[in-house]
């Protein structure tokens, strides 16, 4: 079966879905789409898993004038575990907005639009040319903006989708550029062509130092690294569904996805690692600490994801290709279950704010357990998936900093093993705000439907077993690229200690005061994280305030410099005349001397030309 | 098939006259209906010839019969890969305006018989001027098209500012008629030393007879001829006044061809008739382009209203068109081409959808026509929506393609051109289009989004919903924007040939 | 030693034939009662109809007469060739479309019928004489044969100061003009001894001691025949002169007494003084140059119809000027076509500027006072003079529709290209966009909606033929330029 296909129907769906308007039907509809969709994901993908080749399918090209582009998708390990992890959260999240959404008016476009996102994703991760991928990743880019602002009412969400929307297209444009220098080094704009390329050594250093820094543009841009980070906390304002399947699972990941499929050439280039390096070790510390300061469910959760983006970073940063590929699975399916989660205490108390909260395990017990599921994978314990995946990249750090002792690699390990510690603390310190104590006043109006129940428990299921992929690495780096066992048992327990730590300490924070936030503790500097540093301060004033007074600068150009230009030369003609009219005053005697005179100045320029 | 194109030239021609000659009683009121039927009859001409030339090599169709020996005047026409895909917008654009028309008596509007048949004149001139191959015959077509157009917007434009229009028409009349007499000196300069105003045997000699020096001076004064039709930075000051002051049908065919046809001469007559004299002066070309790219989408953010706010965009996105030819590679060639036919199709939906507004709330003020829009007429914002997201150029829409291969091209120009400059100005391009995509979804969040004041609600307020004439006018256009988003291939495949012909010569 | 010189009647007949008709007219007028403009016109438009068959036969050769003995080099002071055979085509055509229009005149008594034909025809008699007029003498005698009875043309109108005034200041500059030109005449004939033009091409040949004063002489000489283009500096008189005068009478000066200075300035320089070309070449160019600015500037802002046509007409002179500048070149192709090129520009002017004239001629009946203002909406008030007026006005602008306008530009465009002139083309390039300027906002007048005067202008049938007659040729010229075009090389 074509690979086209897994493309093909959820944009058909949208379609449908579209055709159909807002019937109450219709999400109904979507997840059906959704449901053929997982259906050919799995037909393709399920036979490619663990396989070491790739099938190439080529749809057509077309000419550009130089080299031509070639409308091509290739299936291989990677793009098979990447459908999969794709179009399972999509059914997923798309039969959990049948009853999230029930009873509100936007279904249709919200609906359509989802099934759109999947099929981008899925041609995204798919596509074996560079414009073809480029294609899916903004479509992807466009969803997503679409569906931040899906309550366009509210200010936050407006802000929030062009935000996002304008941050990530000033890191495509790198991306773009990246793939004219690949596509000009290579000959072709063929991914595996450059991939082979680079394998075989045609690409010298600088191409390919060159190109991957400008495709690493678009990747800190999708996945929100530092410094791009910005947008994605600021995201959350979408609805809860759509924070879990783009913002989580698919779309942020697939900056990594690009960076993994992209491997050989990355190898090709130490500095373009150097630099992914120190971007992950930047933001996975920093977005951890600002998680801590956050009192709003989702914030926290986003920024725990641009902080868990980073460790899969990290991994590719040191080679470390199975761990990265393996953490980008297992968090797309902790954290999905995270946010649906909260999508359910959204659903039930109406706010994501967790100060009037508190005391949620008894009402909603099934949440309870499955977010505590959650937050277990995303801290890291036995037997979530999460402990597997993020010790797999730990110990590949640590593996790279003890063989090579590579600086980049030592930075890394600090950096990841601090994060661990605040990890724990801010999904501790969540997890008790949210089900523990006494209510803070959240009211639970209504308790979710089952539709909302099913995608949380198969998740948490996913949560719970998925470590069984350290038993068949072969699924998640066919071609053996990192070498190494994705298992470091003294590593392991190591970190396992420090969470357990963190966790008591944070505990016994929130004990000793009853109700108290955790996180006040830090006093002064909390208010910075809350903050963000000022991030955004900076941009306002360094890039988005600039633009603007260039902008009226350039319109008052037009104005007063330019428009005049051609209002003085009418009016110099028209002043002209009006001199001119000063001779023609109907006075003889001026003609008759004009006569003279030119007759004089005639005769002599003949005579001295002559 | 050589009596096709003079057929399709003559045809609205034809209908200007028939409507001329109409009985004044009931002109007015079939006067939409007659021009309906003619463009849509060069429609289906113009689609004739295109199944007949679509993808063939080289010149197609071609027509030769002397006009004014004693002048070495010839009429000479064909199509190629370069002027069908130009043709064929133009006959569409114009019978969808002629569509929009439909519906009678519209604000501001005057005869509409006169303005059916000025645009039947205009759409002559424009599809003569895509399908000359004779340079005199190509610069009369190319200044037919002049009086009419100054007609439509000095008479049926904006009719809250009756001296603001006129001015607005009377500039656009007077530098375009500076520029393309300086471009008749051009072509004569040509005729002159290489002794024929036949623009294949021209090409295909490639500046043969021609020293650099008068190359040189050719390819300026012929050149200032196209960027001011373009427009190229700084000559686009007419622009903007014209197209916010233009009546909706009259900015959708400004936009929508008329700039093409400066573009186009770039690509048909500058490229390879006097390309010494182009290859001296395209660095040149692509800064101002470049400076036009970042300049109109700077422009663009400080706007308030709407269709200046296009018209702006177009300076920005006609950039990215001359910064493709500035290339003189295939690529930016078929960039060029490309986009051009997108900006067509895009920039005249919005265009349309600018004009619907400025119809019900009597202005394009963004604060006239205030928020909410997705509440208020859902249907009319969401196609806003998409033609914003085209315009600002999302893969998988039209509008990427095209100046993507532009920037292709300038990251690699060709043999000669310095490549430093030309990476700046694909960097700027870039910058460009990240500034287009700020005011694109600044506009959306003005407009679309947003709780609907009070105001917005209240009854007053035309709350109307886009009417089936609307959708039946825009879905066409809105069709084809994906359709060439997902294929590009369908036009690159058509235009490709041809540039490789062109260049091939020209070098 | 001087031979009995046996005169050739044939090719002197159509201007005696017009001087005869002249009288002719005088006295059927003095005989007739009634409306007295159909007799006077009648006899008139037959007399200049005979004129032009009576040349039919001089076509495709050439004639001279009037020459001086072989021994003294025979050289003739009339000839007629294909130059002199196309410009009395003008001058004809001109003088008929004048005849039509002087009805306007004649219907209010105010014009003496007879005196005007009479005057007009002699005026026309001396300007085909011009055009075949080979020596100076002649060549002045034929000058002053126009411009004499065109003063009593302007000046014909009783009680009207205006008019009056007009003529005088008409007169006042065509005496010196004719002055200066005399004296340039001296020079020439002091340092070349001769007068006939051949003698003089000759003389200078083999070139003359004190050349820098025959230079001077030559460019004087000129000066009376661009009096007669009304180029710069001698265009004061135009507007003035135009609007004091009947409309009939602005409409022959602007045409036909136009043609017979450009016809003369191209036998002196072409046949005469071709070896000055440096000097006189880029005189004339800065002349040129001059003229259409000044005219274009001096219209953009005018809101009487008269006068914007006066000074349109000054700037069209400038564009037939242009290619005078380069009527000597070396370069056999480059003068024979900027001969061409004067010629065919007159041609067309001629044709669309009486058309636009006539309109005028009969807009002044409706409304004396001539203001653009007028004219708002003519062309649902009268159809046939609002569209006359428009197309007109296309062609004198140069723009599509007006196909014919726009190759009268362009040819006289390729000429200037041709002889080097650039930057000559690139100040007709910028005055072509001036003059759209003002031309096109008379149009939107004619063509925009009716003002508070919605009641259509009275066209006499005669005016109404000449109207109906331009546009006809206009609009057919325009089909099919190559009809006249095909005049050239």
């Amino acid at each position: 079966m074509s690979p086209a296909w897994v493309v093909a129907l959820p944009a058909l769906g949208a379609v449908v879905v579209l055709a159909m308007g807002s019937r109450a039907t219709v999400g109904w509809v979507g997840a059906g789409f959704g449901l053929l969709a997982w259906l050919s994901g799995l037909v393709v993908a399920v036979p490619a898993l663990g396989d070491t080749g790739s099938q190439r399918y080529l749809l057509g090209s077309f000419p550009t004038g130089a080299m031509s582009i070639e409308v091509a998708l290739a299936v291989d390990g990677l793009a098979a575990v990447m459908v999969l992890l794709a179009t399972t959260v999509a059914l997923l999240v798309l039969l959990y907005s049948v009853g999230y959404l029930s009873g509100e008016r936007r279904r249709a476009s919200y609906t359509a639009l989802v099934l759109v996102f999947t099929s981008a994703m899925s041609l995204v991760v798919l596509a074996d040319d560079f414009f073809v991928l480029l294609v899916g990743w903004e479509v992807m880019g466009a969803c997503s903006y679409f569906l931040i602002g899906h309550y366009w009412e509210r200010v936050e969400a407006r802000a929030g989708a062009v935000k996002a929307f304008l941050l990530t297209r000033l890191g495509d444009i790198g991306l773009l550029f990246g793939i004219f220098v690949l596509g000009a080094a290579v000959g072709s704009f063929s991914i595996s062509g450059a991939n082979e390329a680079a394998a075989a050594g045609q690409l010298s250093t600088s191409q390919a130092t060159a190109a991957m820094l400008l495709v690493l543009c678009g990747v800190v841009g999708k996945s929100a690294q530092f410094p791009l980070h910005t947008w994605l906390p600021d995201a959350m304002p979408g609805p809860t569904p759509i924070s879990a399947l783009i913002h989580a699972a698919t779309m942020v990941a697939a900056g990594v996805y690009l960076v993994a499929r992209l491997d050989d050439v990355m190898a090709a280039s130490p500095a373009a690692r150097t630099v992914l390096a120190v971007i992950a070790a930047v933001t996975m510390l920093l977005a951890a600490l600002f998680a801590v300061a956050q009192d709003d469910l989702k914030r926290v959760l986003a920024w725990s994801t641009v902080s868990q983006l980073a460790y899969m970073f990290a991994a590719l940063a040191v080679g470390a290709y199975a761990a990265g590929v393996f953490h980008l699975l297992s968090h797309g399916a902790f954290k999905a279950l995270l946010f649906l989660g909260a999508g359910a205490i959204v659903h039930a108390v109406g706010g994501t704010s967790m100060g009037p909260m508190g005391g949620l395990r008894r009402r909603l017990p099934l949440t309870f357990v499955t977010m505590t599921i959650g937050f277990a994978a995303l801290v890291g314990l036995v037997p979530a998936v999460g402990f597997f995946s993020k010790d797999a990249v730990l110990g590949g750090v640590m593996d790279a900093a003890l063989h090579d002792g590579s600086w980049q690699a030592w930075m890394l390990l600090t950096s990841g093993l601090l994060t661990v510690v605040v990890t724990a603390a801010y999904s501790t310190r969540a997890w008790l705000l949210v089900f523990f104590g006494r209510s803070r006043g959240a009211e639970v109006l209504e308790t979710e439907p089952w539709t909302m129940r099913a995608p949380v428990v198969v998740l948490a299921g996913l949560s719970l077993v998925g470590g069984a992929l350290v038993l068949t690495p072969e699924v998640v780096d066919p071609l053996g690229r990192s070498e190494g066992s994705l298992v470091h048992p003294t590593l392991a327990a190591a970190s396992t200690l420090l969470v357990l730590l963190t966790v008591l300490v944070t505990y016994s924070e929130w004990w000793r005061v009853e109700g108290v936030d955790p996180a006040a503790r830090f006093g002064p500097v909390r208010r910075r994280l809350f903050a963000e540093l000022g991030v955004d301060r900076l941009y306002q004033i360094t890039v988005t305030g600039p633009t603007w007074s260039l902008a009226h600068l350039v319109v008052a150009t037009d104005r007063d410099i330019v428009e005049p230009y051609v209002r003085g030369a009418s009016a110099s003609a028209q002043g002209l005349g009006l001199a001119l009219r000063q001779l023609q005053r109907g006075n003889v005697q001026v003609y008759v001397t004009a006569v003279v005179v030119g007759a004089l100045a005639l005769g002599l320029t003949a005579g001295w030309l002559s | 098939m050589g009596w096709l194109l003079p057929v399709l030239v003559a045809t609205p021609a034809a209908g200007a006259l028939l409507l001329a000659l109409w009985p004044r009683a009931d002109a007015d009121r079939v006067g939409p209906l007659v021009g309906v039927v003619v463009s849509a009859a060069a429609a289906l001409v113009s689609v004739v010839a295109a199944v007949v030339a679509w993808g063939r090599e080289g010149m197609r169709l071609e027509s030769e019969a002397a006009w004014i020996p004693s002048l070495d005047v010839w009429w000479r026409a064909g199509v190629d890969g370069i002027s069908l895909p130009l043709v064929l917008l133009t006959t569409l654009l114009t019978l969808l305006c002629m569509v929009a028309l439909l519906r009678g008596e519209g604000p501001g509007l005057g005869s509409e018989r006169s303005l059916v048949a000025l645009l039947l004149l205009l759409e002559t001139g424009v599809i003569g001027t895509f399908v000359a191959l004779d340079l005199v015959l190509f610069f009369v077509f190319f200044e037919i098209v002049l009086v009419p157009m100054w007609f439509v917007i000095a008479i049926w434009g904006d009719p809250k500012d009756p001296a603001g229009r006129r001015r607005a028409a009377t500039t656009f009349l007077l530098l375009t008629v500076i520029g393309s007499a300086l471009m008749l000196v051009g072509f004569l300069l040509v005729h002159t030393y290489a002794g024929s105003f036949d623009m294949l045997e021209l090409a295909a000699n490639g500046g043969l007879g021609m020293s650099t020096q008068v190359q040189l001076l050719a390819a300026v004064a012929i050149g200032l001829g196209f960027a001011v039709k373009a427009p190229m930075w700084p000559l686009h000051i007419w622009l903007p006044d014209a197209h916010a002051k233009a009546p909706t049908v009259g900015s959708v065919l400004l936009a929508g061809v008329l700039l093409k046809m400066g573009t186009y001469g770039f690509v048909r007559i500058w490229v390879p008739i006097v390309p010494e004299g182009a290859r001296a002066l395209a660095p040149y070309l692509a800064c101002l382009a470049a400076v036009g790219i970042v300049y109109g989408s700077l422009a663009c953010l400080a706007q308030t209203d709407l269709k200046r706010l296009v018209a702006y965009s177009s300076v920005g996105h006609m950039g990215f068109v001359l910064l493709g030819i500035a290339t003189l590679t295939p690529v930016g060639l078929n960039g060029a081409l490309v986009a051009n036919i997108a900006h067509g199709l895009i920039t005249g939906l919005l265009f349309f959808l600018a004009g619907a507004l400025k119809d019900r709330h009597g202005s394009a003020e963004l604060a006239t026509i205030g928020r909410g829009l997705y509440a208020r007429s859902p249907r009319l914002a969401a196609i806003l929506a998409v033609a914003a997201i085209a315009s600002l150029g999302l893969p998988g829409l039209a509008g990427f393609w095209g100046e993507m291969l532009t920037l292709l091209g300038a990251f690699d120009p060709a043999a000669g051109l310095p490549r430093g400059v030309f990476l700046a100005c694909m960097v700027a391009g870039g910058v460009g289009a990240v500034v287009t995509a700020a005011y694109f979804v600044h506009v959306v969040r003005r407009v679309c989004q947003g709780e609907p004041s009070e105001l917005d609600l209240a009854e007053e307020r035309p709350q109307a919903e886009a009417s089936t004439r609307e959708l039946a006018t825009w879905s066409p256009l809105v069709g084809l924007t994906v359709l060439l988003g997902l294929a590009p291939g369908l036009l690159l495949a058509v235009t490709d040939p041809a540039v490789q012909v062109l260049l091939g010569a020209g070098s | 030693m001087t031979s009995v010189q046996t005169i050739d009647w044939l090719a002197i007949a159509p201007p005696l034939l017009v001087a005869v008709v002249a009288v002719l007219v005088l006295v059927v007028d003095a005989f007739t009662v009634g409306t007295r403009w159909r007799a006077a016109g009648a006899v008139s438009l037959a007399g200049l109809l005979v004129a032009g068959v009576l040349a039919v036969p001089l076509v495709g050769e050439r004639r001279e007469t009037f020459c001086l003995p072989a021994e003294a080099g025979s050289a003739c002071s009339f000839v007629v060739d294909e130059l002199t055979l196309a410009f009395w085509f003008v001058v004809l055509l001109g003088t008929a479309a004048t005849v039509l229009l002087s009805a306007v005149g004649s219907i209010d008594e105010r014009v003496p019928t007879g005196e005007h034909h009479f005057l007009l025809l002699c005026s026309a008699a001396g300007a085909l004489s011009i055009a075949a007029a080979r020596d100076l003498a002649t060549l002045v005698i034929a000058l002053e044969l126009v411009s004499l009875p065109a003063f009593a043309l302007v000046g014909l109108k009783r009680g009207d100061r205006r008019s009056a005034e007009a003529a005088l200041k008409f007169f006042l500059v065509s005496v010196v003009a004719t002055a200066v030109m005399l004296y340039g005449i001296s020079l020439v004939y002091g340092t070349t001894g001769t007068m006939h033009l051949q003698g003089i091409q000759e003389a200078l040949a083999e070139g003359v001691e004190a050349s820098a004063v025959l230079a001077v002489g030559v460019v004087l000489t000129l000066f009376g025949l661009l009096f007669k283009v009304a180029a710069v500096p001698l265009h004061g008189w135009v507007p003035d002169t135009y609007v004091g005068a009947p409309p009939a009478v602005a409409a022959y000066l602007s045409v036909v007494s136009k043609a017979a200075g450009l016809v003369g300035l191209l036998v002196i320089l072409s046949q005469g003084v071709g070896e000055y070309g440096e000097v006189w070449g880029p005189i004339l160019a800065v002349v040129a140059a001059l003229t259409m600015t000044v005219g274009n500037v001096l219209a953009i802002r005018q809101r009487h119809a008269v006068r914007l046509l006066a000074w349109s007409s000054v700037a069209q002179s400038g564009f037939m000027l242009a290619p005078m500048a380069i009527v000597a070149d070396p370069r056999a192709e480059v003068s024979s076509a900027a001969v061409d090129a004067v010629f065919v520009y007159l041609l067309i002017y001629a044709v669309v500027n009486l058309g636009a004239f006539a309109v005028v001629a009969a807009m002044a009946r409706h409304r004396p006072a001539g203001a653009i203002a007028d004219y708002q909406g003519l062309v649902r008030r009268s159809p046939w003079a609002g569209v006359g007026l428009a197309f007109a006005l296309l062609c004198l602008a140069g723009l599509p529709p007006g196909v014919i306008g726009l190759f009268a530009k362009l040819v006289v465009f390729q000429a200037v290209v041709d002889g080097g002139l650039g930057w000559l083309a690139v100040v007709m390039a910028v005055n072509v966009a001036i003059g759209l300027a003002y031309y096109v906002r008379w149009i939107a007048v004619v063509l925009g909606p009716v003002g508070d005067d919605a009641e259509a202008p009275v066209v006499h049938p005669a005016v109404g033929t000449a109207i109906g007659a331009t546009l006809a040729a206009a609009v057919a010229l325009s089909a099919a330029p190559s009809v006249v075009l095909g005049l050239l090389g």
